[in-house]
């Protein structure tokens, strides 16, 4: 179990490397981190130009840079921004936390709701039950992220709005200024949490449930199903240990796959609730074509990506003997 | 495609489509205003002049939607397109060759999804352009992001495909890797191409109005859905129209697309219906019984029974009478299809959902009909306990044997875990299996299939039902394991006293088991008789062919045909060896990770001559099979064609003119989407030479075939037929030397014999000679003029055919041949009284180790 562990990790560590080196080049390549500056009028001097260049470190090979930016990132320097007073670290270290708290919730409440959901309609195949599920799920993947936020964002103002108080917490990630004792903290940071997770919770589980439907509608056909039944077991016995217990491995894989369109559309929801977490740091990166903070933005996601399917691995190990035995 | 039609939500989705592109596409030439167009209606509501209103610049909705709308299904479009694209050639790539250029492929496709899309698109986009990025770029951009998901899918057919028997025939016969992924792979992957690019379109379209929105996508003053979303973002409330109108546009697209993808994906793979055991049968009404005979001794009385299927002629079980007394074995015997299975599925309550079934079936005198899961649980287990046929998928994966034990015992009321472990024990002491302790810790995976199989008879004991039904309780099992199999049920029936139903094609495999017999054909029972009297005196017409066609090694006597010596050999294999190494894992550790599949195997195969391989699961006939033929390379040691060294370069390419194979299971061994005549006329396309068309027709007299079946496709035919289409495409080329592997064992018995007589006829016309490997000694026995034996890996006995059969030299050839079972109950009962052959290997006689070259054992 330990050598898994150890096995994925080794494995995972060299895909980061390899992944931020690809990344590193296409960053690199894709356009000119001071092109507004060339470009701005009255121009400025050659010699200011430079010196920037020196200072972001155009002037070297991108490989040499690539090398430097990874020496200083083991070090925790995540190298010079765009903007020349921000240090990356510094400004991303606090925002970090505030997605993952985001992404986290969202995936524990997605992936519940996604078991109870498809193996509800998985059951009831065909039936009014099934239909209701399938057909709301289908709309549900339909809906484009951004959309359902903004909907949900405006509702919560109007009826904020109606009941003269604030019911909803609509903008934020916590009050400003955020209260001081670490319950009424907890109790605000939750309120804040309610909508964006609603909208992350929504998009994922449908399509995550339709895979547990698969799963499930597939173990019921299987033989060891058939032989449960045929040995008089309970109805409950049988749905939890011989129909959904072997179909908990095909979904730990679609959520493991899923992480990364997790962090995108934690993007998404952040902006339209106007969070201070990674998504508006991105955003803002980008538009400054801020290359390192960019990369420390993707470097980061790929960890938790990483360490995500780390625990998924994990997850596989518990649920299926056959892992576990090295077998499969 | 009917089955697309007949899907109504894909039919809506596929309709509303089709009306939103001609809207996206035509929309713009027809409508008065342009998206660009600003009119001095500024915040209107929807209206007739503006079906959805005008935003606060008083530019008109409905041009800007469809703007949206156009821009939007053309970048989705491209990039499903571009993704599609390099996801199947990757997939196809990687799935086939496999190894080092697939293990860094998925690495790459591991890299790809490392990466949040939306942020390395943004930024992308974002840098390549000052003015934002055209919808070229945005296309090219996503794509190269979104390409994984079809390679993934495409890659994992691919991996099943190539271990298909179809893509395995291509490569004997010389194909190049071109033609096998082009000619091959595409075509049976393009349905599941077609499915994910479809859903892709899906994706793509919320991935570009999401980049849209956040405002790195389509840019003003052009515009897009998301765009007009972003736009609308604050006037929610006050004008909702501006919000809702982009919105539900995008679900609508979304929503069809996915409809569409789901619709094509169920049409293309018709999947058997799924079954849900959890639901009750009910769809035969309880009849009015008529009350049962007093003094009536039957157990189990089924009347007039039968079941149809909708939409299907022929009732799959027509009106079966049979009854099973009390303690007493009543064998059902027939082939695939005569509804044997369906009649022991009723008695356990379980028929399929859909099937219509009618008459009575009554259990100790209580009919059967429409009990609910409830009360069928009453009887489930305690009273009627079942054995499916496959050990290997019966027992539940995910929990301990001794977690199964424990489950079955709760079923008739509580018991501690301690007492339920001490009777668990006990059973699987009587079931003779070794160290029963540690085997109540293991999960079913770690144990072999016989051992499988004795446990669930063990669980089938657990609760002293009145009646065991066993369905093919041995016809997953090798023959050797076969014998201890039946020997458990035996002990199991004696110590419950159970009566037992024992379903099986295999009429020999009846006569030490059964004390009446049952043979069902087409649904009816057309002979019901004691076993002696059915073996003695057959009435039936059906029942006397299957006891004709039955082999009977003890009379098989061999007048082989002395191959003539001095020649030079045709096929001379020398020393061959293969080996695996397993994965590390904790269990094996160093040397104990070597597989010695093949083990210096030697033997010459002279022209014309039949060589019978014949060995049980493991034995590493396949593996011989394979190395002959060139799908795995030799560890160690030569094989030779004519005289030539088949490791030369441009010898195996040679050779493979000459030498053709037929593959065991004729459904998977003739590609599904080529045409008779193409299936012949791939040999001669890679080999060159002659008139395709006419030797096609040649090769189909000589099979038996009607010369019509050149334009039909292999679904088309029966097992036999496409068993006979194999065999055709195996001569096309005249070859010297045809490898049968299992040429027979997925056929049924009557079919089995026809297909022998044809390989028969076949050798004498032709003067071709095969290399037969099979399991079953008694096809191999029929066919061969030399036998060898494959143990572990290794060829124990090689010698005439009569030899190998009357006087055998090798323990376990001895082994091998009592376990066949005899086709007269009387002969077979006297030999079970008499003992078993000792069994080999034992610990004092063991298997031989095998020395690798190169690595220390």
């Amino acid at each position: 179990m330990l050598a898994l562990i150890g096995r994925r990790l080794a494995n995972s560590l060299l895909i980061l490397v390899v992944s931020t080196f690809v990344v590193f080049c296409l960053v690199a390549l894709a356009g000119d981190p001071l092109g507004e500056l060339r470009d701005r009028q009255p121009p400025v001097s050659e010699s200011v130009i430079h010196a920037e260049e020196v200072r972001l470190g155009l002037d070297q090979p991108i490989p040499v840079r690539y090398l430097r930016w990874l020496t200083g990132v083991v070090q925790g320097d995540f190298g010079p921004s765009v903007k020349p007073n921000q240090n990356i670290g510094k400004e991303l270290a606090p925002r970090v936390g505030v997605t993952l708290r985001l992404v986290s919730v969202a995936i524990v409440i997605a992936a519940v709701l996604a078991l109870v959901a498809g193996t509800f309609a998985a059951l009831y195949r065909n039936r009014l039950a099934d239909h209701v599920i399938s057909t709301g799920v289908f709309v549900l993947i339909a809906l484009p992220s951004f959309w359902l936020a903004v909907l949900l964002k405006q509702a919560g103002i109007a009826i904020n709005k109606a009941a003269g108080a604030r019911i909803f917490f609509t903008v934020g990630d916590v009050s400003v200024p955020a209260p001081q004792d670490w319950l009424p903290l907890i109790v605000d940071m939750a309120g804040h949490l309610i909508l964006p997770t609603i909208v992350l919770t929504m998009i994922h589980f449908a399509s995550w449930s339709r895979y547990q439907r698969t799963a499930v509608v597939e173990s019921l056909s299987s033989d060891h199903v058939r032989f449960a039944v045929l040995r008089g077991l309970s109805r409950s016995r049988i749905v939890g240990a011989h129909v959904v217990l072997p179909a908990l491995i095909p979904i730990v894989t679609v959520i493991a796959l899923d992480l990364p369109a997790l962090f995108s559309g934690a993007v998404i929801t952040e902006t339209v609730f106007q969070w201070r977490g990674m998504g508006g740091f991105l955003l803002e990166s980008i538009a400054n074509r801020d290359a390192n903070a960019v990369m420390a933005w993707l470097l980061i996601a790929a960890v938790a990506v990483v360490l995500f399917n780390l625990v998924a691995d994990i997850l596989y190990a518990v649920v299926d003997p056959r892992v576990r035995y090295g077998e499969a | 495609m009917r089955r697309f039609r007949a899907n109504s939500m894909a039919m809506i989705g596929l309709a509303i489509l089709l009306l939103l592109v001609a809207v996206a596409i035509f929309g713009p030439m027809l409508w008065t205003y342009s998206y660009t167009d600003i009119t001095p209606d500024l915040s209107k509501p929807p209206s007739w002049a503006h079906p959805l209103g005008t935003d606060t610049l008083g530019r008109d909705m409905l041009a800007m939607a469809m703007r949206g709308m156009q821009q939007s299904l053309l970048i989705a479009g491209t990039v499903a397109l571009i993704a599609g694209l390099i996801g199947t050639i990757m997939g196809v790539v990687s799935g086939y060759a496999g190894g080092l250029v697939d293990a860094s492929i998925m690495r790459l496709v591991d890299l790809v999804l490392t990466i949040p899309t939306i942020a390395l698109a943004a930024f992308l986009g974002n840098a390549m352009s000052n003015s934002g990025v055209s919808w070229l770029g945005l296309s090219l951009v996503l794509g190269a992001l979104f390409w994984t998901s079809v390679a993934r899918l495409v890659r994992g057919v691919s991996l099943s495909l190539r271990e298909m028997p179809y893509i395995k025939a291509a490569k004997v016969m010389g194909a190049g890797r071109i033609r096998i992924m082009l000619g091959h792979m595409v075509p049976n992957v393009a349905d599941h191409i077609i499915v994910a690019t479809a859903l892709l379109v899906g994706v793509a379209i919320l991935s570009e109005t999401g980049l849209s929105f956040l405002g790195f996508g389509v840019r003003p003053p052009d515009t897009s859905l998301g765009l007009l979303i972003s736009n609308a973002q604050s006037a929610v409330l006050t004008r909702p129209w501006l919000f809702y109108a982009p919105g539900v546009l995008i679900i609508l697209i979304v929503l069809s697309i996915n409809y569409v993808g789901e619709g094509l994906r169920d049409a293309f793979n018709p999947k058997a219906a799924p079954t849900n055991p959890l639901v009750a049968h009910r769809t035969r009404a309880m009849q009015t019984a008529a009350a049962p005979v007093d003094g009536d001794n039957a157990l189990v009385r089924l009347a007039d029974f039968r079941v149809r299927f909708p939409r299907i002629e022929r009732p799959a079980v027509d009106g079966v009478n049979l009854s099973i007394n009390r303690g007493e074995v009543l064998a059902l015997v027939g082939e695939s299809g005569s509804g044997k299975s369906l009649t022991a599925l009723a008695i356990a309550g379980l028929l399929p959902i859909g099937a219509e079934a009618s008459g009575q079936v009554l259990f100790d005198g209580r009919d059967m009909a429409s009990l609910s899961f409830a009360q069928w649980r009453t009887y489930r287990g305690r009273r009627i306990a079942t054995i499916l046929q496959d050990p290997s998928t019966s027992l539940n994966p995910v929990l301990t044997v001794g977690a199964q034990f424990y489950e079955t015992m709760r079923v008739a009321g509580p018991v501690s875990p301690a007492e339920s472990r001490k009777r668990a024990l006990e059973l699987l002491v009587l079931m003779a299996i070794r160290d029963p302790e540690r085997r109540l810790d293991q999960y079913p995976h770690q144990m072999s299939g016989g051992i499988r199989q004795r446990i669930v008879i063990a669980l089938a004991m657990i609760h002293k039902p009145d009646l065991i039904v066993a369905d093919e309780p041995t016809t997953a099992l090798d023959v050797t394991v076969q014998g201890q199999v039946l020997d458990s049920l035996r002990v199991a029936r004696e110590r419950t006293g159970a009566a037992m139903l024992f379903i099986t094609h295999d009429l020999a495999l009846v006569a030490g088991v059964a004390d009446r017999v049952a043979v069902m054909r087409e649904g009816q029972v057309v002979e019901v008789k004691s076993v002696h009297d059915i073996f003695e005196h057959p009435e039936h017409t059906y029942t006397q062919r299957l006891l004709a066609l039955a082999p009977r090694l003890d009379q098989v006597v061999k007048a082989s045909a002395p191959v003539t010596g001095g020649q030079e050999p045709l096929l001379r294999v020398e020393g061959l060896s293969r080996h695996f190494r397993h994965p590390r894992g904790r269990t094996r550790k160093g040397a104990d990770r070597n597989i010695h599949a093949l083990c210096g195997v030697s033997f010459d195969l002279m022209p014309g001559e039949t060589l019978g391989i014949v060995g049980e699961s493991g034995s590493g006939k396949t593996t011989l099979l394979n190395t002959i033929l060139g799908l795995h390379a030799p560890s160690a040691g030569r094989v030779v064609f004519s005289g030539e060294d088949l490791a030369l370069p441009g010898a195996r390419q040679r050779a493979s003119r000459h030498m053709s194979v037929v593959f065991q299971d004729p459904y998977v061994s003739l590609d599904p989407r080529m045409t008779v005549s193409e299936l012949l006329a791939e040999p001669m396309q890679i080999h060159g030479g002659g008139d395709i068309e006419r030797r096609a027709r040649m090769v189909l007299e000589q099979v038996r075939l009607p010369t019509a079946a050149l334009d039909r496709f292999p679904h088309e035919f029966s097992g036999g037929q496409r068993q006979r289409i194999a065999i055709a495409r195996a001569l096309m080329l005249s070859p010297r030397l045809v490898v049968l592997d299992e040429p027979v064992s997925a056929l049924d018995v009557s079919i089995q014999q026809d297909i022998l007589a044809l390989l028969a006829d076949l050798k004498r016309e032709l003067g071709v000679a095969y290399l037969l490997v099979a399991h079953d000694l008694a096809i191999v026995a029929e066919l061969s003029d030399r036998i060898g034996v494959m143990y572990g890996g290794q060829m124990l006995e090689l010698g005439e055919a009569g030899q190998v059969i009357s006087e055998p030299r090798h323990p376990y050839t001895r082994v091998l041949l009592d376990a066949v079972p005899i086709p007269d109950p009387i002969a077979e009962r006297e030999r079970r009284t008499r003992s078993r052959a000792a069994s080999w290997p034992t610990a004092a006689n063991p298997l031989p180790p095998c020395p690798v070259p190169g690595v220390s054992s």
